[in-house]
């Protein structure tokens, strides 16, 4: 028997092995949930069932709303701070910045504890506006995470490019549409990617804010509580398709930002 | 190399071990006991009374917490039996949570869910049934056999499932019955004592209800069902008890649809769905009504005293749940170890003790299903808290005999007090006997059942997608037309750059 | 654009971003259980975070749970990802693809299919800490994995073969030459990692034992209850939390600062 000689490639072992066992083998025990039933015989019915269910059907496309407007209200509320910040010539540019990533350090249990309390002091916690309730919730949650790649993309831009465009007689307005905008793409790719696929599924925060309307995460996460694992594992790939739908279409080559890449 | 080897190895230790090393504190000695715990969330007394203001004078002696009832337990077993245990406390949030909890592998000694979890539990084999000498009268550390209520020990003595007795695997810790807590300000009592109300157009947005499906479906099932069972023909029915309870456990597929569409229009009239915040928001006067459990509608009149705030608690005219909180051992838990049994039946037993059921009661607001037997405690804490004082007006004689004494007693067990106690904290804590007839209590449902209404409590919280209005659908489509536009365009635009 | 309505604009989103922990801070360090309502300064809401047992042990828990998963996570995403780099395309690509899963992911549903596949399928018990250590890894090496791959193909790699050629073993040179290089990428990924940890809250409550609770699992369950004690105690956390990163800003600020000087 030849004796093991060290090679740069089965430094990956450890991590391959891991991936299989940690990674490959839950999705296929959800895979066998999905499609059995209780008696562990094969069906398509928790297919079927999923998408012939108004109840369901409408929760995903509720969730998808959800998360449509709160990557919208982010986008809206974070691209005007991003730019500020990264055209500015403020000197303390780099504290304020680290000031509107710092509550993602914070846990976000406590700082939705933080918003919970003021919507109460406001007379009305929105829990009877579900839609509303969740989209305050979220954008409150998942902003800096929307703020933080747009900054990174728009502050690395050749400024000279910039100021090309002004010397070649566009406004500011104008350079921002043809240069700034379509430069930042990136960025906004990213944030959007950390904010659209949380929103569909971080329940907690609705439960939190005594939501009572449903989005995906909460319809599996029930599931799961109410023991239907086959319905909930069902749910859970289906969204998982989503979800790689929607990370194929926003780009392959952004998904090395997705959700904490641009964090640090 | 090999130093690296060594270093690698090193730090994976440190990462395996530096984890458990922590919250493992419970580094075992031989011989110590770990007794592990699962009670409703805040459902015990936590301690730390101020002894000025919240000693409670009886004739028998004071009572005070000074430490929380499971530190006193431990103190006390140590000085009872001289072996140390160590009680592993953790709370759940509902019946449903703490099974689940279960079934995805949390281990628990002794747990404290209600009756119809605990026949759940039963009817799958996971309890260890209450030893022999947990019955026997003889030993003065039996509290709970020689404290319990009559009234209740005659319920889980009675009621089987396949054939045993609910009272061979629990016994009770605290029992009560559903209602409506409201702001007599603005709602009368009438308007207020009926399940109907949550569906109340006139409070819109004004309610709040119980989170969790047994609650729900009973509470939707007296709305449904509210002509048939305030029925004289009905009430006067001579097999009226068992007829109610058949009604209110009813999972014929029809009344399942039935309560589906009730329950989802009643989420849009209510202010929310809720676990425990209704009793802030009924303090805050954010709502004026809330479907309550007695026990914490008690908590909630008292906080609204402090702040001179009035609120009522009722029982609604259809039909109550009556309900039962008790202790059970879980063999995954305890089989097989007579040691930890031992503790965990001294933990019940610790419980029942008719001071520290005073303590509890006292802390939390429900009704232990203590009477106290020889020890007048119980008795003489429920006079301290509502007895009418001497020079009191528009009092009223109050009948607890059927809790106190059992069917066949003295009926001794009647004393005076304020008129509008029986409205409040007193008429929820030990309700009249003639509000109990209409007491009927959840049966277990089996796998079917459970899956047919958890089903139906999921779709009630879904977004129905028939309800989405037309100009959703349009800007929907609308919104995903412009968003592939724009993807294609982006990506046309990429290649050319590309090429 | 009017540079007050720049400052203006930024001062909004600060104060929508800010005035929540602000005012749970200002009412931590008072006796009232209620926002809103008058309340006297008291400091009792610390006394009770820094008095009360189980919360301690809870805050301690967390932090070593966090250190502990990052510094697994970090082994085996930085390895993984040298490994990746050093393979085959299929194979690194395959990794690639599987490294992605727990990034896009639901955190319940990976929480739940790590749960059920050690403890229902393979019966490992929850009190060995094994479900939560693995499964809140599997959360991060990913995110490890990410933060290292382009430094390790930002790296100069023919120094790495200098070394072999001037009589290094492969070992020696990786680890002389290669990890020095992908350092930064390294630290990052453990930070990174230490984040994800401390903000999960749907691995654990899948996977943890059930005695013990991390700062997430037990903030969303408190706050469900009305223990008031306990529930403001938690305000008192929430601005200690704050106040330290704070802290931990300006020293690194402070320290950025003088290296650009220097």
């Amino acid at each position: 028997m030849q004796k093991f000689r060290f090679s740069r490639k089965s430094l990956g072992i450890p991590y391959a092995l891991y991936l299989i066992l940690f990674v490959v083998a839950p999705l296929l025990v959800l895979f066998y949930y999905a499609f059995t039933n209780g008696e562990g015989r094969f069906t398509v019915a928790n297919l079927t069932g999923f998408f012939t269910d108004p109840n369901t059907m409408g929760t995903l496309l509720y969730s998808l709303a959800v998360a449509f407007v709160t990557t919208m209200v982010c986008l809206l509320l974070a691209y005007p701070t991003a730019y500020i910040l990264a055209t500015s010539k403020l000197r303390m540019k780099g504290v304020l910045v680290m000031v509107f990533v710092m509550p993602m350090w914070i846990n976000f249990s406590l700082r939705i504890t933080a918003l919970k309390e003021v919507l109460n002091l406001l007379e009305g916690n929105l829990a009877m506006y579900p839609f509303l309730n969740a989209v305050v919730g979220m954008t409150y949650d998942f902003l800096p995470f929307m703020i933080l790649p747009i900054y990174t993309t728009i502050s690395k831009l050749d400024g000279s490019l910039r100021e090309a465009a002004m010397d070649l007689g566009a406004n500011e307005a104008q350079t921002f549409l043809k240069i700034t905008l379509p430069l930042s793409v990136p960025g906004i790719i990213s944030g959007v990617s950390m904010v659209f696929l949380p929103a569909m599924t971080n329940y907690v925060v609705l439960d939190m804010l005594y939501n009572s309307t449903y989005i995906m995460g909460s319809l599996i996460g029930s599931y799961f509580s109410a023991y239907d694992w086959h319905g909930g594992s069902m749910i859970a790939l289906v969204l998982l398709a989503i979800i790689c739908i929607f990370t194929l279409l926003m780009g392959g080559d952004s998904e090395e930002n997705a959700r904490g890449g641009a964090l640090l | 190399m090999r130093n690296i080897l060594k270093r690698m190895l090193v730090l994976l230790l440190a990462a395996g071990m530096l984890v458990p090393a922590a919250p493992a504190k419970a580094a075992e000695k031989p011989g110590k006991i770990v007794l592990r715990v699962c009670n409703w969330e805040e459902y015990i007394d936590e301690g730390g009374w101020d002894p000025k203001e919240e000693t409670i004078d009886l004739e028998s002696g004071a009572i005070l917490g000074e430490k929380s009832m499971v530190e006193d337990f431990e103190a006390w077993y140590y000085d009872t039996y001289g072996i140390e245990v160590e009680v592993e406390y953790s709370t759940f949030g509902t019946n449903e949570d703490l099974y689940n909890m279960l079934t995805i592998g949390d281990v628990y000694d002794l747990v404290c869910p209600s009756e119809y979890m605990v026949m759940k539990l039963m009817a799958e084999d996971k309890l260890v049934p209450l030893s022999d000498n947990f019955f026997n009268t003889e030993d003065p550390n039996n509290f709970y056999i020689n404290g319990v209520s009559p009234y209740i020990q005659n319920i889980l003595a009675t009621k089987e499932i396949n054939g045993e007795a609910w009272g061979k695997y629990m016994a009770g810790y605290m029992w009560g019955v559903t209602g409506i807590v409201y702001n007599p300000d603005v709602l009368s009592e009438e308007e207020a004592a009926t399940w109907t109300i949550v569906n109340n157009p006139d409070y819109y947005r004004q309610i709040t209800i119980k989170d969790n499906v047994r609650d729900s479906y009973f509470m939707a099932i007296g709305a449904l069902r509210s002509e048939l069972l305030t029925s004289e023909s009905f009430k006067g029915d001579a097999d009226y008890p068992k007829r109610l309870e058949n009604v209110m456990n009813d999972t014929t597929p029809e009344t399942i649809q039935k309560v589906q569409d009730f329950l989802q229009s009643v989420k849009n009239n209510v202010y929310s769905f809720e676990t425990d915040s209704g009793k802030a928001d009924m303090i805050t006067g954010k709502v004026v009504a809330n479907y309550q459990w007695s026990g914490d509608a008690v908590y909630t009149m008292d906080q609204a005293d402090e702040d001179d705030y009035t609120l009522n608690f009722v029982i609604p005219r259809e039909a109550t749940n009556i309900y039962f909180d008790g202790w059970a051992m879980l063999k995954s838990g305890v089989e097989g170890d007579s040691a930890k049994q031992h503790a965990a039946e001294a933990f019940i037993n610790f419980c029942s003790r008719p001071d520290n059921a005073v303590r509890n009661m006292y802390y939390i607001g429900y009704t232990s299903v203590i009477a106290g037997g020889k020890d007048s405690r119980v008795y003489e804490y429920l006079q301290w808290n509502y007895g009418a004082e001497e020079d009191e007006e528009d009092v009223v004689e109050y009948d607890v005999s059927y809790f106190f004494e059992g069917e066949g007693g003295e009926r001794s067990h009647v004393f005076e007090v304020p008129e509008e106690q029986t409205h409040r904290q007193l008429g929820a804590q030990y309700p009249s006997g003639e509000n109990l007839e209409r007491a009927s209590i959840m049966i277990y449902f089996d796998a079917d059942q459970s899956k047919a209404i958890n089903r139906m409590w999921i779709n009630v919280r879904c977004y129905n997608a028939n309800d989405i209005p037309a100009w959703a659908w349009i800007v929907g489509g609308l919104a995903v037309v412009l968003l592939g536009v724009f993807i294609v365009r982006s990506r046309i635009n990429k290649k050319k750059i590309g090429a | 654009m009017k540079k007050t309505v720049k400052i203006g604009y930024i001062a909004l989103i600060l104060l929508f971003i800010y005035i929540p922990i602000l005012i749970l801070a200002v009412y931590s360090f008072t006796d009232t259980a209620n926002i809103g309502a008058k309340g006297h300064f008291s400091v009792k809401n610390y006394i009770t975070l820094f008095t009360t047992e189980e919360l301690l042990q809870m805050i301690i828990g967390t932090v070593l749970l966090a250190f502990g998963v990052a510094v697994l996570a970090t082994i085996l995403g930085t390895l993984g990802a040298l490994g990746a780099f050093y393979s085959k395309k299929r194979i690194s690509s395959a990794i690639s693809v599987l490294n992605q899963v727990p990034v896009v992911n639901a955190d319940v549903v990976t929480g739940f299919g790590i749960c059920i596949l050690l403890v229902v399928v393979f019966g490992v018990s929850k009190d060995t800490y094994i479900p939560l250590l693995v499964g809140q890894t599997t959360l991060c090496a990913p995110f490890v994995y990410l933060s290292v791959m382009p430094k390790i193909r930002q790296m100069d790699s023919s120094i790495y073969e200098a070394a072999l050629d001037l009589g290094a073993t492969p070992f020696t040179a990786l680890w002389r030459v290669v990890i020095p290089q992908i350092v930064p990428g390294i630290l990052s990924g453990f930070a990174l990692a230490v984040t994800l940890s401390l903000d999960d809250y749907f691995i654990a409550t899948y996977t943890k034992p059930a005695t013990f609770d991390t700062i997430s699992t037990y903030v969303v369950n408190a706050t469900k209850g009305s223990q008031t004690s306990i529930k403001t105690a938690l305000w008192a956390l929430s601005t200690v939390i704050f106040v330290l990163v704070i802290l931990f800003v300006l020293v690194m600020s402070l320290r950025s600062a003088k290296k650009e000087e220097g």
